[in-house]
């Protein structure tokens, strides 16, 4: 079973039978599964779950094979719910000793075979040393005559079964030769066999007759891989003995670092080496040393199998893949046009390759580029007659349609199945090599699959509520604020099903007026005939701008909605047609904290509205600067500080009046309109008369002080004596407004709780 | 590991399989009552006991679907031994349902299923085709367990079923017209006793 079929049979079963897979999952240590440890684990390690868990795992698709007394879990799922298990290091103890413990008159090969899954589930540094240790014994009986058959059949049976760790241990790769040895030259595993270990940790263990037939077998010799082909006396070629399989160690030293690998001297096996490592040492088994020197190969020599067209772009993705692609090819075979040396004619060099290669893969990834130029070099390569299947792939993203103008395209959409089926169906048949073993492709696969996703296009989410407001197509003269309301009244709002629920509408309405939807989503529209909400007129004038492509100058409108909720619309988009005759704007409604904006503010309003500004005059403009403007004009205009680059570029004066206009935008958007006539807020005339006494004279002081706080800036001196005095008129003014008004807000407010 | 532990196997099984029968202390009110209103006492009216006297027909299912309780079912066998004589229980085996035909020991030559003398409980053990393989052309269906259980009470019989799943798992009409007891270590001898309880109710 390979692992993706493995994982998407545990999810599934994850799913059904919850408690049968965590019953899977401690059993998963032994070799034979029977009726009494499967009770002692569920009793002792899962005693929530219920009898029927047992039956279930029993009988689940997981199982290879069953008989009455017993059944065995399929191997690759037995490794990865070992490898889940030793995820929980006291649960996994538990259930070895458990095991170990039921299992104890088992035949002792059986108790190593789980001793050998309890060592490599569990991992670590000396892991390898701890399989030699265990595996010690069973090598020294398969070399005795009385017992040797037997675990040379235990071998063939065990060892396809086991975490690739244990086959790479030196004394694993002993028993494969020992083992094939006596069972007649029989393969033991099916995969190639590799590993780290020396050639002397496994010397010890073999027999002379292993190591009286000879064989010979050719090396070529790449930048970055050897491969091992037939003899024709025509290149490097070793001399070894004919174990079955052909091994042989193969070193070289990389970063003062000796690295060592046993390899399967078989045709068609490639071995990666290290970039930049020019003399590499081959030992055989039975003592006999070669040199090789690495000569370079130019890619423009060698041969190309596989055309690999991309985007310019997506270079480097192609790059990945070439190298994630060499477990079928040979790096020189596969052919990347970046790489054709300046100078070269690379039409030239393009037409040579397409010649030559046996398949084209086309690297799609975004739909929006213009592919015109690889579209054409596949067509040519389909094309060139005279060489039957030549196939072209087209991998592509998994969420992205591959394109549809090329004939005879395969497309391979870049799923872990589709991969998988596509390197040993189609690659390997092509490259006429063996399959590569599941530890091999299954990190291949997801490089590949994780490159060509990074590849793709980045997917746009629009974020809801949002609707979309098209404008009547009449002509508007866009400055006429007097039509703009009724302008923008008439436009058509277009909602889609979850912006219509989310804000609140059962179904989307069709054909809605903006100035109906607009009052039919906020709680406290007036419904005027004659005149607009002020939020409202505010939001039409950011439509105006939109429309003007001005988006970033968006009035602040927002209001509270049937749901309690204060929303702002915001303009995010804006689509016309080539002749303008026909506009779009995308707008959504996001959650705004601010208190919703009123053009008719009741007295209780003003004045709390009225003290906060009060407040926030006197924190951000009069206690930053009242006394201060020179001081910060030294501090920060005249400073020499590279920090202070954009402070110099600010005068005092400009700070000042942009803090006072934030502070009036802010009343103005609240109802509080300094030009307006004084509202009435007090009951007693004598105090009303006090509240616009203040009002004008601070009115006066307020606009006094932008004026002359811009005139002073001009001057350059750093001085703003001016400035100062109608600094501190103001504060006067606003300390007097706080007094007056702080006092009949309490009172007002106290009226309204009574 | 036993699915009924070594210490309530007794109770679970005594209380699974007991009848009632009219053999208790005199019912010493009933005989008053009647003699006071001058009615003849033609019966001497008794309180009702529980007994295992009438003994059981154990049926045990062999489909593969129960191989992982092969041992649990031999063990059970022993355990009816320490509450019931040999005499008093036919133990029976049969694949996935007894109307297909019951043998005498595993394996051995099948004959039609017959019914016990009156009033002998029927105690099966199965999965009730629950579970097995996930492939079976031969799986019990619910059809012939309720034609079995049918048949079984109207030859005056109680059809006990031993079912190695959870009650949620259990075909709603078989849980109807049996007594079915979770075959489980967490099983108790009360909550076997509720079980029969609630069918004679049901069934009054």
């Amino acid at each position: 079973m390979n692992a993706t079929l493995a994982s998407d049979l545990l999810k599934e079963m994850e799913a059904e039978a919850p408690d049968a897979i965590r019953l899977a999952r401690l059993a998963s240590l032994a070799v034979r599964i029977e009726r009494h440890l499967l009770r002692r684990l569920r009793l002792d390690l899962l005693p929530d779950a219920d009898v029927g868990s047992e039956a279930d795992l029993w009988f689940s698709s997981i199982v290879e094979s069953r008989g009455s007394s017993s059944f065995v879990i399929d191997s690759t799922i037995a490794l990865m719910l070992r490898r889940e298990l030793a995820r929980e290091p006291g649960t996994f103890n538990l259930a070895a000793k458990i095991t170990k413990l039921e299992h104890r008159h088992m035949p002792a090969l059986i108790q190593l075979e789980e001793k050998l899954h309890f060592i490599a589930a569990q991992g670590g540094d000396d892991v390898l040393a701890r399989i030699d240790e265990a595996m010690a014994p069973a090598l020294r009986a398969l070399r005795r005559a009385e017992r040797g058959k037997e675990v040379a059949r235990w071998a063939m049976r065990a060892m396809p079964r086991f975490d690739a760790v244990v086959r790479q241990s030196g004394s694993a790769v002993a028993m494969l030769l020992l083992a094939s040895e006596l069972l007649g030259g029989r393969r033991i595993v099916r995969e190639r066999t590799s590993s780290r270990a020396a050639l002397d940790q496994i010397a010890w263990a073999m027999q002379a007759s292993v190591l009286s037939e000879r064989a010979r077998i050719g090396v070529e010799v790449t930048e970055t891989a050897i491969r091992f082909v037939e003899d024709r006396g025509d290149a490097s070629a070793l001399e070894l003995p004919r174990t079955i399989p052909l091994l042989v160690e193969l070193s070289w030293t990389s970063d003062d670092a000796r690295v060592v690998n046993l390899v399967e001297a078989e045709v068609g096996n490639t071995f990666h080496v290290d970039y930049g490592v020019n003399t590499l040492v081959f030992r055989t088994l039975d003592g006999s040393e070669y040199l090789l020197e690495k000569h370079h190969i130019n890619s423009k020599d060698s041969m190309t199998t596989v055309f690999l067209g991309h985007k310019s772009q997506d270079a480097s993705a192609a790059e990945a893949l070439r190298d994630a692609l060499s477990i079928v090819f040979g790096r020189d075979e596969i052919f990347l046009a970046e790489e054709i040396d300046k100078g070269d004619d690379w039409r030239e060099a393009i037409d040579k390759a397409l010649g030559e290669a046996k398949c084209f893969v086309l690297l799609y990834t975004d739909p929006q580029l213009d592919w015109s130029w690889c579209f054409y070099e596949a067509g040519a390569f389909a094309k060139m007659g005279g060489k039957p299947e030549r196939p072209v792939f087209c991998l592509h993203p998994a969420d992205v349609a591959p394109p549809s103008p090329l004939a005879n395209l395969q497309t391979v959409p870049a799923t872990p199945k589709q991969l998988e089926k596509w390197i040993r169906d189609a690659l390997c048949r092509i490259k006429g090599c063996r399959q590569p073993s599941e530890e091999e492709i299954s990190p291949r696969i997801e490089k590949i699959e994780k490159l060509v996703e990074d590849a793709g296009p980045v997917q746009e989410k629009i974020l809801k509520p949002f609707i979309w407001i098209d404008p009547p197509g009449d002509e508007q003269n866009w400055n006429d604020e007097s039509a703009l309301s009724q302008y923008f009244s008439r436009a058509t709002v277009s909602i889609d099903a979850v912006s219509a629920t989310q804000l609140g509408y059962a179904s989307p309405p069709g054909g809605k007026h903006l100035l109906a939807f607009l009052r039919e989503l906020a709680s406290d529209a007036e419904w005027s005939d004659d005149r607009v909400e002020f939020w409202i007129a505010k939001f039409f004038e950011s439509l105006r701008d939109a429309a003007k492509e001005r988006l970033l100058f968006q009035e602040a409108a927002y209001f509270r909605h049937e749901s309690g909720r204060i929303l702002r619309p915001v303009v995010v988009s804006y689509a016309k047609n080539s002749s303008g005759t026909k506009r779009r704007l995308r707008v959504i409604f996001a959650s705004e904290l601010g208190s919703p904006l009123t053009d008719n503010p009741s007295p209780t309003q003003r004045l709390s509205v009225g003290i906060r500004l009060a407040v926030r005059t006197r924190l951000e403009v009069l206690d930053p600067f009242l006394g201060r403007m020179s001081r910060v004009h030294r501090d920060k205009v005249l400073s020499k500080r590279p920090r202070d680059a954009i402070a110099r570029r600010n005068p005092v004066g400009l700070r000042v009046t942009e803090a006072l206009d934030a502070i009036l935008q802010e009343a103005s958007a609240h109802g509080m309109r300094p030009d307006d006539v004084p509202p009435i807020l007090f009951e007693k005339p004598a105090q009303q008369q006090k509240y616009e006494e203040i009002r004008n004279r601070a009115k006066a002081s307020w606009d006094g002080l932008t004026k002359k706080a811009l005139e002073e800036d001009q001057k350059g001196m750093g001085k703003y004596p001016e400035s100062e005095r109608l600094l501190a008129e103001l504060d006067k003014y606003n300390q007097a407004y706080l007094d007056l008004c702080l006092p009949r807000l309490r009172e007002l407010l106290r009226r309204g709780h009574q | 590991m036993p699915l009924f532990s070594r210490m309530l196997h007794r109770g679970i099984l005594s209380a699974a399989l007991s009848t009632y029968v009219d053999e208790g202390e005199i019912d010493l009110d009933d005989v008053i009552e009647s003699l006071a209103a001058l009615r003849p006492l033609t019966l001497l009216p008794r309180f009702r006991i529980a007994t295992t006297r009438r003994g059981v027909q154990l049926l045990i299912d062999r489909a593969a679907g129960m191989d992982p309780f092969l041992a649990d079912q031999d063990e059970l066998i022993r355990q009816l031994g320490d509450i019931l004589t040999n005499d008093s229980r036919e133990i029976l085996y049969f694949v996935e349902c007894p109307t297909r035909g019951v043998t005498d020991r595993p394996g051995g030559h099948r004959r039609p299923w017959r019914a016990p003398s009156s009033g002998v409980p029927l105690l099966l053990v199965t999965d009730l085709g629950i579970g097995g393989p996930l492939v079976t052309e031969k799986r019990a269906t619910v059809r012939e367990w309720l034609h079995f259980s049918q048949m079984a009470c109207r030859l005056g019989h109680t059809a006990i079923g031993l079912v190695p799943y959870e009650a949620r798992r259990w075909p709603p009409l078989l849980a109807r017209a049996m007594v079915l007891i979770h075959w489980s270590e967490r099983t108790t001898a009360g909550a076997v006793s509720r079980a029969s309880r609630d069918r004679l109710v049901r069934h009054r």
